[in-house]
């Protein structure tokens, strides 16, 4: 029972680290209805970022982090700009293709630079635990979780609190009506890929220490994140988070009682099964938007 | 049968002008492929041969990845899953049977159309994009399994094919011509689906899937029917395939990299059109091993298709095929002056039914979604 | 004389707000039925739920005396079972013709790998594109046709289908007095060969006189029916229009 509860609360750690990953990605769905299939990419570009901070001044991995975010989101603003706005309006299949051809070539020039070698950031708690209670935690993974969490407290202040969210938030749910009271929806979107590209700096920094990562990586993150946002249902934050959870729960439970090596595949095995049973995702919503145009 | 008599004969009104048109081509099309077939025989070397036979493979795959993209408008990213898949199935029962992966590889055709029912039945009976999401995340998934389950695929190790049996000069031709027919039944599929009711019905789909199902097309049939037509080639190919290299592993046979390939070529060529993937894999495959020749390792290589994908999704979206087909529809709509425009059209291929009236006017005729 | 359409207590919700509550009507077989309201009353909505663009929440379809409410939308069609659409949707890289001839009434494996414009149904599909008065216009892609021959596009289209009940969302919509006329003409004209209509429509001079008897919904529950005369002398109808 002991090894149970302290399995599913790593689970819910490390749920709390995917939340923050997935959230970007269902930020930019929702608002824009387009898959970022680039989203794991600029995950690992700022893993090689948080990497190459650590070596040269041996910051902790937590704070470059924040230094991420706004570098990130400069770089999604300017993809935004020079790539992304081309294809807005088009059939969905351009962005997937579109992204998709980002994430290739960002995953390239990560090569060319750095090799196809497996890097970790390894600060000096890296291998150390933290007793809470009669539960021990790896202490990289509480960090990590205590900072996704904070970065999505800042994300919910900012889509709640300032005018920029409140207009992400009015053009999630009714993209025309919120044209129609005048937000503008090009520099909504704008703001929402950086935002998500953001989100993806914090995490990528976070996760250069939890998991060893190379410039392949990022298949296996963007079908994980991917997994997660399906599961909850595509462009719903707390789906999002909800999915996360159960996929971190998931994989510390098969980790610990059958094996690491199937973790990653029993979460695919959940997700056909909710898809089987409510194609939306958990908490998807079929709206009358989906029915006219 | 009254409905093949129909099929068989020159579409709706088009004149004689089009039927002459679509036999040239149909005599276009045997020659090419009697000269293809016959170019090991004239002793062409191995390094054309092996181009041109994995040429072969890239036809096979993008008509595949054609049939769902181009036409039903459904987006995979893991095309060479069901390559791996087939080479997978083939290899194994090779060497557990003792018998020529040549035998086997049709039933890894089978295992991949089987795969491609499991999966579509979870993910096509809505519209949607977790189409798109799950095929990302099958390559992946393929890979683990085939690392994690080495009873049966060896793991990491991989497997060893048996050695083919075939004599210098001779090593690479039954390869190449084994491809090669496979990549003319797959244009072959792929052109007989766009002239049928079945691909009217997928373009419906990819036009407007809701408005598809109102007037009574029953989508999600189409969809898993067509994903399943769109791998079963790609899975035999599989095989062929694992035996011409003799050795396949779990990284090396679920390889993105095949994927990226498959959607230049159909990308590049025209998506939706039956020949774009054809033209595509001609035009990408001899680049690929220039650029192999000049930039060697996988990592630039992925730079170069990166670049040519986002290139083409943003200038040349709807590929070669159709951008030029539009081109001299409207040059010779020009000659003959304004009020023939309409029968310009009708002889450019836009006549309904076109696809009877040769694989060229097919391509021309089928649309592009993007303009919506 | 029997009832084509039953709708029994239909109920959809759109995340909490109700846009069909407990909606009951009939259609009479061979009528021309008129489904009127304000704006937001659940007009489209319950044509949705009919057709099974969308779920209901609860509530009930029979059509032809066989529940179809469970069943998927292209069930639905082949039953006998059509629609237009407030905005009319069109495959738009098609022909018209290619358009015309899409509808399948049944389904059959055998008829998949027939030959997309064949012999028969091609013939047929030139018959309707010449009933509605655009067969020279064929071999056109459907997207470049203006809106109001769009529409006469759709309207043969669902004809091929051959239905038994055909549901009309705003036919006079967006355009030109003379195609309101013609559209009617070719509305009067299938009704007398034997085809039911219900017809979703604001311009109300088209709804009297097409339409008997008129159904009014309002907040989604049907508040009145009745011939037209009625209707419009019915105190409950005229309060739902000017709000209340």
């Amino acid at each position: 029972m002991h090894l149970f509860l302290q399995t599913v609360m790593l689970g819910v750690l490390i749920g709390g680290v995917y939340a923050l990953l997935a959230s970007g990605l269902t930020l930019i769905f929702g608002v824009m209805g387009i898959i970022n299939v680039a989203q794991g990419a600029l995950l690992i570009l700022s893993c090689y970022f948080a990497w190459l901070v650590w070596q040269t001044t041996g910051l902790d991995p937590m704070w470059i982090s924040i230094l991420a975010a706004p570098l990130m989101f400069a770089v999604g603003w300017v993809l935004y700009r020079l790539l992304i706005v081309r294809v807005r309006g088009a059939h969905a299949t351009m962005s997937v293709l579109l992204t998709f051809a980002l994430a290739i070539t960002l995953e390239g020039i990560l090569g060319v630079i750095w090799t196809g070698n497996f890097r970790s950031v390894t600060p000096s708690y890296f291998s150390q635990s933290l007793r809470i209670g009669d539960f021990f935690f790896p202490t990289a993974q509480v960090y990590g979780s205590i900072t996704a969490v904070a970065v999505l407290l800042v994300l919910y202040l900012i889509l709640s609190r300032t005018r920029e969210g409140r207009a992400i938030r009015a053009t999630a749910q009714n993209r025309l009506a919120a044209q129609l009271v005048g937000v503008d929806a090009d520099r909504v979107a704008a703001f929402t890929f950086a935002l998500g590209a953001a989100t993806a700096g914090v995490g990528g920094a976070i996760l250069s220490v939890l998991y060893p990562f190379a410039p392949g990586s990022h298949y296996l993150w963007i079908s994980r994140l991917l997994g997660i946002i399906v599961l909850g249902g595509m462009g719903s934050l707390p789906g999002a988070a909800l999915g996360a959870v159960i996929l971190g729960v998931a994989e510390t439970l098969t980790s610990t009682y059958i094996s690491l090596k199937w973790a990653t595949v029993v979460f695919y095995v959940v997700i056909f099964v909710v898809l089987l049973v409510r194609p939306q995702g958990l908490m998807g919503t079929r709206l009358r938007e989906d029915v006219q145009a | 049968m009254k409905a093949h008599s129909t099929a068989a004969a020159p579409a709706g009104n088009a004149g004689p002008r089009a039927v002459r048109g679509a036999r040239w081509a149909a005599a276009a099309v045997v020659l090419g492929l009697a000269l293809l077939a016959a170019l090991p025989a004239l002793g062409i070397n191995q390094y054309y041969q092996n181009m041109l036979l994995l040429t072969f493979l890239f036809c096979v795959l993008g008509c595949g990845w054609n049939i769902m993209a181009g036409y039903a408008g459904y987006v995979s990213l893991g095309q060479s899953a069901f390559l791996g898949i087939g080479a997978y199935t083939a290899a194994i029962l090779a060497v557990r049977w003792h018998l020529s992966p040549f035998l086997v590889a049709p039933l890894g055709g089978l295992v991949a159309a089987v795969f491609a029912l499991a999966v579509g039945l979870v993910v096509l009976r809505t519209r949607g994009h977790s189409f798109v999401i799950i095929t990302i995340a099958l390559l992946f998934i393929l890979q683990i399994v085939a690392l994690n389950w080495p009873q049966l695929t060896n793991g990491s190790t991989g497997i060893t094919l048996p050695l083919p049996p075939f004599k210098k000069p001779w090593q690479t031709a039954p390869f190449y011509w084994y491809m090669l027919a496979l990549a003319a039944l797959s244009v072959w599929l792929s052109a007989w689906i766009r002239r049928t009711k079945f691909g009217m019905g997928l373009i419906a789909i990819r036009e407007d899937e809701d408005k598809a199902g109102i007037i009574g097309i029953n989508t999600t049939l189409y969809k898993i029917t067509a994903f399943m037509a769109s791998v079963f080639f790609t899975g035999i190919a599989g095989g062929v395939y694992a035996y011409y290299l003799t050795f396949i592993d779990p990284i090396g046979m679920f390889n993105i990299l095949l994927s990226v390939q498959t959607v230049l070529v159909t990308m590049l060529g025209g998506r939706g059109t039956v020949w774009g993937p054809v033209l595509g894999a001609f035009v990408l495959e001899p680049l690929n091993e220039t650029s192999y020749a000049y930039f060697g390792s996988n990592q630039s290589h992925l730079v170069v298709f990166g670049l040519a994908m986002m290139l083409i999704v943003l200038f040349l979206p709807r590929g070669i095929i159709p951008t030029v087909g539009d081109w001299w529809a409207a040059r010779t709509a020009a000659a003959r002056g304004a009020d023939g425009s309409a029968q310009a059209a009708a002889a450019a291929g836009t006549a309904p039914g076109a696809g009877a009236a040769g694989p060229r006017a097919a391509a021309a005729a089928v649309g592009e979604e993007d303009s919506a | 004389m029997r009832a084509i359409l039953r709708v029994e207590r239909l109920t959809k919700r759109f995340g909490g707000v109700h846009a069909v509550r407990e909606c009951s009507f009939e259609v009479r077989q061979g009528s021309i039925t008129g489904l009127i309201g304000p704006n937001g009353s659940g007009k489209t909505t319950v044509f949705n739920l009919i057709t099974g663009m969308i779920p209901a929440d609860d509530g009930r379809v029979i059509f032809a005396g066989q529940p179809i409410e469970r069943l998927p939308r292209w069930e639905r069609a082949h039953r006998g079972l059509a629609r237009t659409f407030q905005i009319t949707r069109l495959f738009r890289e098609m022909t018209v013709l290619e358009n015309v001839v899409a509808p399948l009434s049944r389904f059959s494996w055998r008829a998949l790998a027939q030959s997309a414009v064949s012999g028969p149904e091609r013939r047929r599909a030139m018959e309707l594109l010449d009933f509605v008065g655009l067969s020279q216009l064929a071999h056109r892609k459907a997207g470049e046709l203006s809106y109001g021959q769009q529409k006469l596009v759709e309207f043969a289209q669902v004809l091929m289908q051959e239905p038994k009940l055909i549901l009309l969302d705003e036919p006079a919509g967006g355009v030109n007095p003379a195609m309101i006329d013609r559209l009617a003409g070719l509305v009067r004209e299938l009704n007398r060969r034997g085809t039911t209509f219900l017809v979703v429509e604001h311009n109300m001079p088209m709804v009297m006189s097409l339409c008997d008897p008129v159904i009014v919904l309002a907040r989604g529950s049907k508040i009145a029916e009745g011939s037209p005369k009625e209707v419009q002398n019915n105190p409950a109808v005229l309060d739902a229009y000017l709000g209340d």
